[in-house]
């Protein structure tokens, strides 16, 4: 499941790319820091990247997670302090709502 | 004033006031009717003072049925419609005695149940008990917010009435026809009502409002007048109805409930070309003021009626007006100052020589970590792309910048959501600022309008009305 994670992560990434100057590097992308001191975006474009996944989550997978939720933002470790930690919280809440693998 | 009512009602005589059904209905068979109402409703023990609910849309029933509730000094509640909450609702803060329902058959009179121990007849007790006067007669009318308890708003019916009295009645029959697009249960389309029948035009009743039924009617009884909103205006361009039927008879649409882009309304001044177009401004609180457009073209107007007031407090419009509600019957009035000016929640922009324009609605602000849009303006933007038909704009809640930027776009043409978010997101590129760039985009195949013809902007659990 990781991996299919991985790559809708990715396929947003590179989206996002397209309209973007300064390119997200993408080479290796598990330690890619979203957020933060050393994260490539701000809160603003993070929402609407993490928009992106959601939306593949839900044409990949067929349910609805919500990756800017409260739950999201509390976790004593970000899960935008990296894409590997992205791909974790997804997979956790892909496990909750019981999606098809 | 009452008299004066019937007197102007008994001299229109055989002009034709309504169409219900496609059948005219005269002044004198008006009359006629609302005497019958009367009788009938004594014959309940319907008494003066008393609420009293109407349930149903515009019929000759309906529309008696308020004369004739007016006539008595009653409280008229009408209700098109009637689901269980707001009849609670109504019971607890109208404690109405009876029911009027008004059906294909003719009119049911059903009496109400009071809580055990309560005989009184008396409004409720929230803010405006005791506002209404002992020889007045009331109108009731509920505010359409979805969250929570509708706003039970109390009106004097004689105000109302007694404003519109003050216009000349016309001096020739068909002067003036209308039809009736805005509910007998809106502020607009009593307004419309009573401002048509008491100087003696001729309201022209719809059943349905499906767009196929307007402009059906339009076209059959040539219609001079169509109050109506952007959205409604936007679907008829859209689905092309000005080409099916003959719409030529317009001479002025009026248009209100929701703020007008300045894109949609050059769109209906090239599709109407010989239309007059004026902005309607009203609250169900504070009634329909006067307005004049700068231009059909313009959506900036003035405020030109000598029976209301107007003031911009950081940036909203409040209003006061000689007809303004008395008060709520479940709620504070807070939304009223200390020397009761209304509220009125909606922004406003002032321009050259008093001209003001709508910008949104105060509670629609999407507010993005701290920059703030209101949707009408991207809205607009958005309408200008050849790949969009209709769109809306709102706002959804995060936990990262508090609201994110959301829209439900319906494309003109075969597009995918992949497709369609690449062309918005290159579209809005250089003409918006990149926090208005919405953060998710959905495909939709038609854009929702609620029965006031407003565009459905709340989504669950995205706040708002």
């Amino acid at each position: 499941m990781a991996e299919r994670i991985q790559s809708i992560v990715v396929a947003a990434l590179d989206e996002i790319n397209r309209t973007r100057e300064e390119k997200i590097p993408t080479d290796n992308v598990l330690d890619l820091c979203l957020y933060g001191d050393a994260g490539v975006f701000e809160s603003m474009y993070l929402v609407a990247f993490l928009s992106l996944v959601e939306e593949s989550l839900e044409d990949e997978f067929g349910v609805e997670v919500s990756l800017t939720s409260e739950k999201a933002v509390s976790r004593r470790v970000s899960p935008f302090s990296s894409v590997r930690r992205l791909i974790a919280f997804v997979e956790e809440e892909l496990e909750l709502v019981g999606a098809r693998g | 004033m009452r008299d004066e009512l019937v007197r102007r009602f008994e001299d229109f005589g055989t002009w034709t006031a309504l169409f219900d059904r496609g059948t005219p209905v005269t002044y004198a068979d008006l009359l006629g009717r609302i005497r019958d109402i009367r009788e009938r409703l004594a014959r309940h023990g319907v008494v003066p003072g008393q609420a009293v609910i109407v349930h149903g849309d515009y019929s000759l029933d309906s529309v008696a049925t308020l004369f004739a509730l007016y006539l008595d000094r009653n409280v008229v509640v009408p209700v098109v419609t009637l689901t269980d909450k707001t009849l609670d609702t109504l019971v607890e803060h109208c404690r109405p005695g009876h029911l009027v329902r008004t059906t294909d058959a003719g009119i049911e009179v059903e009496e109400l149940g009071r809580p055990d121990g309560d005989s009184g007849t008396d409004l409720g007790a929230g803010a405006a008990h005791g506002r209404l006067g002992d020889e007045e007669a009331g109108l009731v009318l509920l505010s359409s917010g979805s969250t929570g308890a509708p706003k039970v708003i109390l009106h004097s019916l004689d105000a109302l009435v007694g404003e519109k009295l003050e216009k000349r009645a016309r001096r020739r029959p068909n002067a003036l026809n209308i039809l009736m697009v805005l509910m007998f249960d809106h502020i607009g389309g009593i307004n419309s009502l009573l401002s048509t029948l008491l100087v003696g035009g001729t309201a022209v009743l719809p059943r349905h409002r499906t767009l196929d039924e307007i402009c059906a009617l339009i076209e059959r009884h040539r219609i001079l007048v169509l109050p109506t909103s952007p959205t409604f205006l936007n679907l008829i361009m859209v689905g092309d109805y000005h080409r099916t039927y003959d719409l030529s008879s317009l001479r002025l649409i009026t248009y209100g409930t929701e703020p007008m882009s300045d894109e949609l309304l050059q769109r209906v001044h090239r599709t109407f070309p010989g239309v007059r177009l004026l902005q309607t401004f009203g609250t169900s609180e504070t009634g329909i003021a006067t307005t004049t457009s700068e231009s059909s073209s313009s959506t900036y107007f003035r405020i030109s009626d000598a029976n209301v007031e107007y003031r911009i407090v950081d940036g909203e419009l409040h209003l006061r007006s000689r007809t303004q509600f008395l008060g709520y019957l479940n709620y504070d009035d807070d939304s009223l100052t200390e020397d009761r000016w209304f509220r009125t929640g909606d922004l406003v922009e002032e321009g050259a020589d008093g001209y003001l324009r709508i910008k949104g609605r105060a509670k629609e602000v999407i507010n993005v970590g701290g920059e703030k849009l209101l949707p009408l303006e991207l809205e607009s933007v958005l309408l200008t792309s050849p790949l969009v038909e209709d769109c809306v704009v709102y706002g959804k809640p995060n936990a990262i910048t508090g609201q994110s930027v959301c829209v439900d776009i319906k494309p003109r043409g075969e597009l995918t959501r992949a497709d369609l978010r690449k062309h918005v997101v290159e579209f809005l590129a250089g003409k918006v600022e990149p926090f208005k760039v919405p953060s998710k985009i959905n495909m939709v195949g038609a854009i929702a309008m609620s029965d006031r013809l407003k565009k459905v902007r709340s989504r669950p659990g995205a706040g708002g009305e």
